[in-house]
């Protein structure tokens, strides 16, 4: 009987020609999207590529010269895109892309892409992840909103009642027919969205099947949620037109006011410092130390007493290695101390706040899916904070390097020029993203949600058509 | 006839509880919207206001220190950080401070302000000092946008009048109450048209009048000098919101029901406020796509490389070209040293010009595109309208940069004449380091009206369309009474 009932529905779906001009209009949408996403990441990640190459060619290319210098001179570190950017291209325009490694300085992040961009495309870019959040669930909701108030307006539903169909039944097979009808749609889209990530199938850039697999449940789930949602409030309505008042009331509030509803409630619960603030803070404590009275000609001191009576002699020429970079290195980890600190302090506020957006989906689904599928894409801020991490990593690696290499190799006061054989030593900058597992483990909580979500609004369909009477 | 349309439209808004709905939603959303605005400002002003007082401070610490060396009182400094020296002054010691302090309108649209930067310090550092100011924000909230007025207006204000009109001729219909008004000697424009004014007056007055209790009790300033600015501002939500009646009494004359009313004006909204948009903003960047910054900092590395290897050769070029600043005996030590790392640097800024332009002509080619678009969909040209009354648009962040730019060449100038003159740095110097040169202008300038008013004229363009296919159809349309 459900088979019946899913197939009817399934039936009347493709017939209606609003369904059919929807459809055809996504999907348009999507395939655009799909298009634009892959051409961005496609040129995007060959240009960086490319940059990251050519610096790296130049460091090795620099001649001689102090290794200070060369510390100095430093390289660039170019953030990658991931391919699954042509699905979610998340924060990707509003991050910095990309930061010069040199001694001293942890240096932010810079060039946001959408500063080249013109105001206009603050109203958001067509991406897969829009139709997919935005679009589709409207699309649902114009299906299904009349799936129960319609019945009963026509005076079917005591048709239906009457010949001794469960209740139970009648659920069933509504829910798998608007289902049925929606995979005409989301099926196809699927394939193409596949097909597009086998092409762009990379592993170095992390992306497996399984992460693929889980963006698409995560996708599934919300769909579930959204269709429950239309049925149930489609059951419990005084009327189609309440029934659809109500649907588009909650669309709106849940993917047009939730994202910057969830930003003042995050920015209020965990602020961040301002520019200025920050870098005076930083500034202060390089200069007068990390407690306010240890100022840096105090910890040279220090540093230097300790150097001697260390190696037991009594002036610094006599040392066995240059104190030059040992004094080099030091100020590197006194300054390292600091960075951690204050970029540490920086990314625990902005992780967060970007948790305070993804429990927020509670209140509405689309956040949780939101974090969930920029998680799985990597375009998050998560993502973000990993590769900016990774690049000061590499940085104070070449920092240990060169100083150490003035440490062993050089005596105090000579002029010391070194060349490749130096350069090489350090090695080219590798990034690998983060495992799918620790993205899992922070996205647990998006997937518990919308389970939650889906659960519950199949819950109140099911209670609806329960106690729904016929006219 | 009109006006009795028109008063008893009100009536039935106030017994039916639109209107107390309208109120209970609307000023509630305007404060909160405009009180975040207002927040937005208000730090904008502080960061200006820190921003001047630096620049003001490293200024006199600097003559200070000049005066102090100058009367032999305290040694100079190591070179690299000798005020006396114009290459340090130029580089950290005398640097000038631009700013771009909010307009008393700007709580109203935050608009590019989240993304762009109220000051840059200029110095003869290389790098763009707009682009490179750093700003710190949760880039997943520059993602969503702020919750301010703009977004009210341009997302929600359609929606309150699609709340409020879905029903205009096919509720009456399916209350029964169509039939009896068609009896009446009334014309079928004039019920309409009175419908339309009655909701066009409450929607509007509760908006308007919420904006501005906002902008007098949010101390927005000297609202007089502003007076035209704010003019601008009501005329172009009024006619936002007389573009969505229109689209409402068209769908209504369909002569379909409520719900497929509903749906129709629901699609409507989602096709020119948010699909159309995305459409524009994909092919711009697809039509003029930004490569990158990344390849930049390849080419300006590869510039400054291949300069420095020939940093002597490019001082003698330099000093042939301009002998007017060659010193008379070409000095030894820090001097020398700093007029050749002068000229290489003279050198790597005029590679990397052309390259920095490629960027930004592009950028311009992608706005320009979306620009002579934006009459497609009224939420865009209200957008860009709403942004340029608040001077957070992108042309005067542009503008702006283009002065940061300008100062810099300024500036780099007068320290690099003295570099490579081999002149000391001077107390008397200090008093004529460029400086930049604050708007204090009152009200909106030209260039922004201008575009506001075109917008303006765009969207009552479209508005008049629309009224003349309303009224070319009104008389054929034959009314369903029944529903």
């Amino acid at each position: 009987m459900i088979l019946t009932i899913a197939r009817k529905e399934a039936r009347e779906i493709w017939r209606d020609g609003r369904f059919r001009w929807g459809a055809v209009l996504v999907a348009g949408l999507l395939a655009v999207a799909l298009i634009s996403g892959w051409q961005n990441y496609s040129d995007i990640s060959a240009s960086h590529k490319a940059a990251t190459e050519a610096t790296w060619e130049r460091w090795l290319d620099q001649g001689e010269k102090n290794p200070h210098s060369a510390a100095h001179y430093g390289v660039y570190a170019f953030k990658p895109m991931t391919p699954l950017s042509l699905v979610d291209q998340g924060v990707s325009a509003y991050t910095g892309v990309f930061t010069w490694l040199e001694a001293h300085n942890q240096n932010p992040f810079e060039y946001r892409p959408a500063q080249d961009g013109p105001a206009l495309a603050r109203f958001g870019q067509l991406t897969a992840s829009t139709v997919l959040q935005l679009l589709v669930p409207l699309l649902i909701v114009l299906l299904g909103f009349s799936a129960i108030t319609g019945e009963r307006e026509a005076g079917t539903l005591r048709l239906l009642l009457g010949s001794g169909i469960r209740r139970g039944t009648i659920a069933g097979g509504k829910a798998a027919g608007l289902s049925l009808g929606l995979s005409a749609l989301v099926v196809p889209a699927a394939a193409v969205g596949a097909l597009a990530l086998v092409l762009a199938a990379d592993v170095e850039h992390g992306v497996s099947a399984s992460r693929v697999v889980m963006l698409a449940s995560s996708y599934l789930l919300y769909f579930g949620t959204v269709l429950g949602m239309t049925l149930a409030v489609s059951a419990w309505a005084r009327s189609s037109r309440v029934a659809l008042l109500s649907l588009i009331a909650i669309w709106i509030v849940n993917a047009l006011l939730s994202p910057r509803l969830a930003s003042d409630v995050a920015r209020s619960l965990h602020p961040l410092p301002s520019a200025e603030s920050f870098r005076t803070a930083i500034n202060d404590e390089l200069r007068n130390g990390i407690d306010g009275h240890s100022p840096q000609d105090v910890r040279q001191e220090a540093l230097r007493d300790s150097v001697l009576a260390a190696h037991g002699v009594d002036s610094i020429p006599q040392l066995p290695v240059n104190y030059a970079g040992i004094s080099l290195q030091a100020s590197e980890e006194y300054a390292n101390h600091v960075y951690d600190r204050h970029f540490g302090d920086l990314a625990d506020r902005m992780r967060s706040q970007e948790a305070v957006h993804r429990t927020l989906g509670i209140v509405t689904p689309m956040l949780a899916v939101r974090s969930a599928s920029m998680g799985l894409s990597g375009t998050d801020v998560f993502h973000h904070e990993h590769f900016v991490r990774a690049a000061e990593e590499h940085r104070r690696l070449i920092q240990r390097i060169l100083n150490g290499d003035i440490e062993k190799n050089s005596r105090f006061g000579e002029t010391y020029t070194v060349g490749p054989e130096v350069w090489s030593q350090v090695p080219a900058f590798t990034y690998e993203p983060p495992v799918l597992a620790s993205v899992l483990s922070k996205e647990a909580p998006s997937f518990v949600i919308l389970a939650a979500w889906l659960l519950l609004s199949g819950l109140a369909f099911g209670l609806g058509v329960h106690r729904v009477a016929p006219e | 006839m009109l006006a009795r349309i028109v008063f008893h439209e009100w009536r039935v808004l106030r017994a039916d509880r639109t209107l107390w709905l309208l109120l209970a939603v609307l000023v509630p959303l305007v404060a909160y919207a405009y009180a975040n605005g207002a927040a937005w400002q208000s730090s904008q002003q502080e960061i200006v206001r820190q921003v001047l007082a630096d620049d003001s401070t490293r200024l006199a610490t600097l003559s200070a220190q000049l005066l102090a060396i100058e009367s032999g009182e305290v040694a100079a400094p190591p070179a690299f950080q000798n005020p006396a020296l114009p290459a340090p002054v130029g580089r950290s010691l005398g640097t000038r401070a631009a700013v771009l302090p909010p307009a008393p309108l700007a709580a109203t649209s935050v608009g590019m302000g989240d993304l762009f930067p109220s000051y840059a310090v200029v110095s003869t550092v290389s790098g763009d000092p707009f682009l490179r100011t750093p700003s710190i924000e949760n880039p997943l909230h520059l993602l969503a946008g702020r919750f301010d007025l703009a977004f009210v207006i341009v997302f929600l204000l359609p929606l309150f009048v699609l709340s409020i009109g879905y029903g205009l001729l096919s509720q009456e219909r399916e209350d029964g109450t169509l039939a009896l008004l068609l009896t009446q000697p009334l014309p079928s424009g004039t019920l309409v048209a009175g419908k339309l004014i009655a909701r066009f007056v409450v929607l509007l007055g509760i908006l308007i009048i919420a904006t501005v209790l906002a902008l007098l009790l949010g101390g927005a300033g000297n609202l007089l000098s502003w007076a035209s600015a704010v003019g601008l501002w009501i005329a172009v939500v009024s006619a936002y919101t007389l573009f969505w009646l229109l689209v409402v009494a068209l769908v209504n004359i369909r002569g379909r029901s409520s719900s497929e009313n509903a749906m129709t004006l629901a699609t409507v909204w989602l096709l020119l406020t948010i699909v159309l948009p995305a459409a524009l903003n994909i092919t711009a960047s697809m039509r003029y796509p930004v490569p990158s910054r990344a390849e930049m900092i390849g080419v300006e590395r590869e510039a400054a490389e291949e300069a420095q290897q020939q940093g002597a050769t490019l001082l003698a070029a330099f000093y042939q070209d301009h002998p007017e600043l060659a010193p008379d005996s070409v000095a030894a030590g820090p001097t020398s040293f700093s007029a050749q790392s002068w000229a290489v640097q003279e050198e790597v800024e005029r590679v990397v010009a052309p390259v920095r332009a490629r960027y930004d002509e592009q950028a311009a080619s992608q706005r320009e595109l979306l620009r002579r678009f934006r009459f497609l969909s009224p939420a865009l040209m209200v957008q860009e309208a709403l942004q340029d009354i608040a001077g957070t648009g992108d042309v005067r962040y542009g503008e702006f940069r283009a002065q940061v730019h300008a100062l810099r060449a300024e500036f780099r100038e007068f320290i690099g004449a003295r570099i490579v003159r081999g002149d000391a740095f001077t107390s008397a110097d200090v008093a004529s380091i460029p400086a930049f040169a604050v708007d204090t202008s009152d009200g909106l300038d030209a260039g922004a009206t201008s575009r506001v008013v075109v917008n303006l004229v765009g969207l009552l363009v479209l508005a008049m369309a629309l009224a003349g296919l309303l009224m070319a159809q009104l008389p054929r349309v034959r009314m369903r009474v029944r529903a």
